[in-house]
């Protein structure tokens, strides 16, 4: 099977406190992988990883490998010694899209938003961004709804619309990868069940990696399920996927009561 | 590390370091401070080395060659601090006012007095003194004889100027740990007024002294008030109702009748003495600014 | 319940209202009279006077030009050097670094203002001494010792509206693969625009009004419009010094009059746009905030 991320021995600590520890996981080229696991298990820590985010929040010190499938095979994304150096981090960045569990529309209208990263970071010209807009509002269900107000404030849309905004933005900038760390929830019922719609149909042309704190969200979406605990991945499920209930008790399992090794 | 390697970190690094401008106008901005202390310090070197026609005696008499600039440290000292003693507990008065019962209940007030103080923060000096000279001047003059321009006036006038900075510090200091304490406190049968003066304001002596220091501060530096109300005369003043003449007022006096060289060298002595007392205010501002954080935060 | 405060408390603010309102009422009894055109220009027509055709005598059109001229001029030196200082602090620093740049700004901000026109006033007597003999005390001069004076208003302004500014803003802009520099001028100073202007419009007021540096580094009583940067000039705050020490008759006097109660109200209304731009910013970034925070 074709691999669209590897991460191999990899540690991270913010100063002193150890987040992630001797890492390994790995995500196909297509379907959802998921990662689940209690809060402060550091499972957003990890997927923040996968885009080097993390070094924007603080002091990070990194151990191990990650590669990533960014169109030409895996390559690594951190220096390593005695391998040519990565991609400057805005290029990674640009080509590892990301989703927030807060919809994080920028404070400017709802054009603006998919516009100002092209013509940012991509540097399109004007007419080609119109196009893309289009396109990326389209597929995520969102161009009915806002075409004839292309220009109003997107802090006015709803949470839900907010974070198709938000992906639709991620999409423009024709990632390889998608990152989301639990992108449904802070949205209502119905708002979460066709944004994970979404999911599924994106799952069949990108490699996503997902995290979730909602075991049947979980179940409903994996393609691979990842459960993590203290910095660890402690059980990966590749071709069986366990039922709801099944995650629920491991989860519960692997309770931090329990001593560390 | 291969070459290949480094130069991709080194882009890297350029593309989270500053750009040149910002961190020339950061050096620019630090270089003013350092420029401005050096060249004051280095100007006023030759005064205080002179052997003859030193700036520290307590004779100004510029055409005998005497050019002493004590007795204006002393008026600056003196008027600071009368100004002080007369502002700090006014001050003190109006915040408890402000932070207790009465100022509570009638929340519009409240808030329009808030605003009024923080516009008083910003009157001219300029216009706060002509306004003086025009109308207190005359009343001390008819009150006490002579000129009317005297250390009384500039004291009354500078701990107005002074006033509304140290009600904002300490205000600004005491409502939040007045509101914080207030849930338990109100519930135990205590009044705000009761819990303000027996809790917090023994515990937080810190922002009290904050607020002198502060106060302290602006009474040196300024120059119009003393320079227009409290008449100029070179000399130690023996009470309220004589002249007197301040450091800041010195030099603005100094500099505008050109008197010749020994007198600009006392001018230099004399901008040297108020530009330290100042680093020290500020100086002791940082010191306690730091233990007032650690305090909110246990 | 209300506690039985003692009189004196509730006296002090009385008593500082009422000394506030004597001096105030003062003021507008003596200069409200003298506002008209001729307050400003005298007898010369407006036109005339403000295009400089005619020398104004008797009126205070070549203060206030004098002062408008300082004051844009001030804001021009020290815009930029505030501006990326505060965002060198805000964005850039170490810790280290930061508290040192603190402390350089407290100091700046703690300095008399009579401290920096003795600075503009040294660097004239040095420069006549060495290179420049006829160097002399100018508008130029003055600007910058002004610039001096609120370059720490406007560091701490531009720095404290980029801190506001939430995390989440600066995570998402760093995840679409902006570089640092992209995402400060393209995303963050755009938003914190609001704040930094009203540390700007602050530093206007101070530079307005303040006497003490302009009183040694080159404003005179009478030089008419300012003919240029190397020229002495007028300025609003050293006529009414002036005036207060030196006026001949009645009519100077009530000039005076009119012109302390212009800077009065000049100054006022540049403090409450600056705290009204600053309040309404704060309230759009906490709201911004929260609803970033709600979960």
């Amino acid at each position: 099977m074709q691999l669209a991320v590897l991460v191999e021995n990899f540690s991270l600590a913010f100063g002193e406190d150890i987040i992630l520890n001797d890492v390994h996981f790995s995500a196909p080229s297509k379907g959802i992988s998921v990662l689940v696991g209690r809060s402060g298990s550091g499972k957003t820590t990890l997927l923040r990883s996968l885009n080097r985010l993390n070094e924007t929040l603080g002091q990070v010190k990194t151990r191990g490998r990650v590669r990533l499938d960014l169109g030409q095979g895996l390559e690594d994304i951190y220096p390593q010694d005695n391998a040519p150096a990565p991609r400057p981090l805005s290029e990674i960045r640009r080509l590892v899209g990301m989703v927030f569990q807060t919809p994080n529309v920028l404070p400017l209208s709802i054009a603006q938003n998919i516009a100002l990263p092209l013509r940012i970071v991509r540097k399109l010209q004007p007419e080609e961004i119109k196009q893309r807009i289009r396109h990326c509002l389209c597929q995520v269900g969102l161009w009915e709804e806002t075409a004839h107000r292309l220009e109003t404030s997107a802090e006015n849309l709803s949470g839900g619309q907010k974070q198709r905004l938000c992906l639709a933005r991620a999409l423009a900038l024709e990632p390889a990868i998608l990152l989301l760390d639990e992108p449904t929830a802070s949205l209502d019922v119905h708002a979460a069940t066709s944004i994970e719609e979404l999911l599924k149909e994106l799952g069949e042309r990108y490699p996503i990696v997902l995290v979730s704190h909602n075991p049947r969200q979980a179940c409903r979406l994996a393609s691979q399920l990842t459960v993590m605990e203290a910095g660890r991945i402690v059980n990966n499920f590749c071709h069986e996927l366990p039922d709801a209930q099944t995650i629920k008790s491991l989860l519960k399992e692997h309770s931090p009561s329990e001593t560390m090794s | 590390m291969p070459k290949s390697d480094r130069a991709a970190q080194k882009r890297q690094d350029k593309d989270s370091e500053a750009s040149l401008w910002i961190r020339l106008a950061t050096f620019l901005a630090v270089l003013a401070v350092v420029a401005l202390c050096g060249m004051i310090v280095i100007a006023a070197l030759p005064a205080l080395l002179a052997s003859s026609h030193t700036p520290f005696e307590w004779v100004w008499q510029p055409y005998q060659g005497h050019f002493g600039i004590l007795p204006m440290c002393a008026g600056s000292v003196l008027l600071a601090l009368s100004a002080l003693a007369l502002g700090f507990p006014w001050a003190l008065a109006i915040v408890i006012w402000h932070l207790t019962e009465e100022a509570q209940a009638l929340a519009s007030a409240r808030k329009g007095f808030g605003i009024f103080i923080r516009l008083l923060t910003t009157v001219p000096t300029v216009v706060l003194s002509f306004a003086a000279v025009f109308l207190l001047t005359p009343l001390l003059r008819t009150a006490f004889g002579g000129t009317g321009m005297c250390l009384l006036g500039a004291t009354l006038m500078l701990s107005l100027l002074i006033l509304p900075t140290m009600v904002l510090v300490m205000e600004s200091g005491l409502s939040q740990r007045l509101d914080a304490l207030c849930p338990h406190a109100l519930a135990l049968g205590l009044s705000r007024y009761q819990l303000l003066c027996h809790c917090v304001l023994p515990k937080n002596r810190q922002t009290l002294i904050q607020a002198a220091v502060l106060g302290f501060g602006r009474a040196c530096g300024d120059t119009l008030l003393p320079l227009m109300l409290a008449g100029n005369a070179p000399k130690l003043p023996t009470g309220f109702t004589e002249s007197a003449r301040t450091l800041s007022a010195h030099m603005a006096l100094v500099t505008a009748n050109e008197v010749g060289g020994a007198a600009y060298n006392s001018l230099f002595a004399a901008g040297l003495c108020l530009l330290c007392t100042t680093i020290a205010v500020t100086l002791v501002l940082r010191r306690l600014a730091p233990a007032k954080d650690q305090k909110t935060h246990s | 319940m209300k506690s039985p405060l003692p009189w004196l408390l509730r006296l002090a603010p009385l008593l500082l209202v009422a000394v506030c309102a004597v001096l105030l009422i003062f003021l507008l009894q003596r200069g409200l009279g003298t506002f008209s055109l001729s307050l400003l220009f005298g007898d010369v027509p407006p036109l005339q006077a403000i295009f400089g055709q005619r020398p104004v005598w008797d009126g205070l059109w070549p203060a206030c030009a004098g002062t408008l001229c300082l004051v844009l001029l001030t804001l021009t030196l020290a815009f930029l050097p505030g501006l990326g200082c505060g965002i060198y602090l805000a964005e850039y620093a170490s810790p280290g670094k930061a508290s040192f740049i603190g402390l350089a700004m407290d100091i700046l901000a703690g300095t008399p203002s009579i401290v920096m026109g003795l600075f503009g006033f040294t660097l004239i007597v040095f420069l006549r001494q060495t290179f420049l003999p006829n160097a002399n005390t100018s508008l130029l001069l003055s600007a910058g010792c002004l610039s001096l004076l609120v370059l720490p208003v406007i560091v701490s302004s531009s720095c404290e509206a980029l801190r506001a500014l939430p995390r989440d803003l600066r995570i998402t802009a760093f995840a679409l693969g902006m570089t640092k520099k992209t995402v400060i001028s393209k995303i963050l100073i755009p938003q914190a625009s609001q704040g930094i202007a009203a540390g700007l419009i602050l530093a206007l007021a101070r530079a307005a009004e303040d006497t003490a540096v302009i009183m040694l580094t080159g404003a005179v009583a009478n030089a008419g419009l300012p003919a240029g940067l190397f020229d002495k000039f007028e300025a609003l705050p050293f006529a009414i010094y002036y005036t207060a020490g030196e006026y001949q008759n009645t009519e100077e006097l009530a000039r005076g009059f009119g012109a302390a109660l212009l800077l009065l109200l000049l100054s006022v209304l540049l403090v409450l746009t600056a705290h009204f731009l600053e309040r309404r910013y704060l309230r759009q970034r906490q709201g911004f905030h929260a609803a970033g925070r709600a979960r």
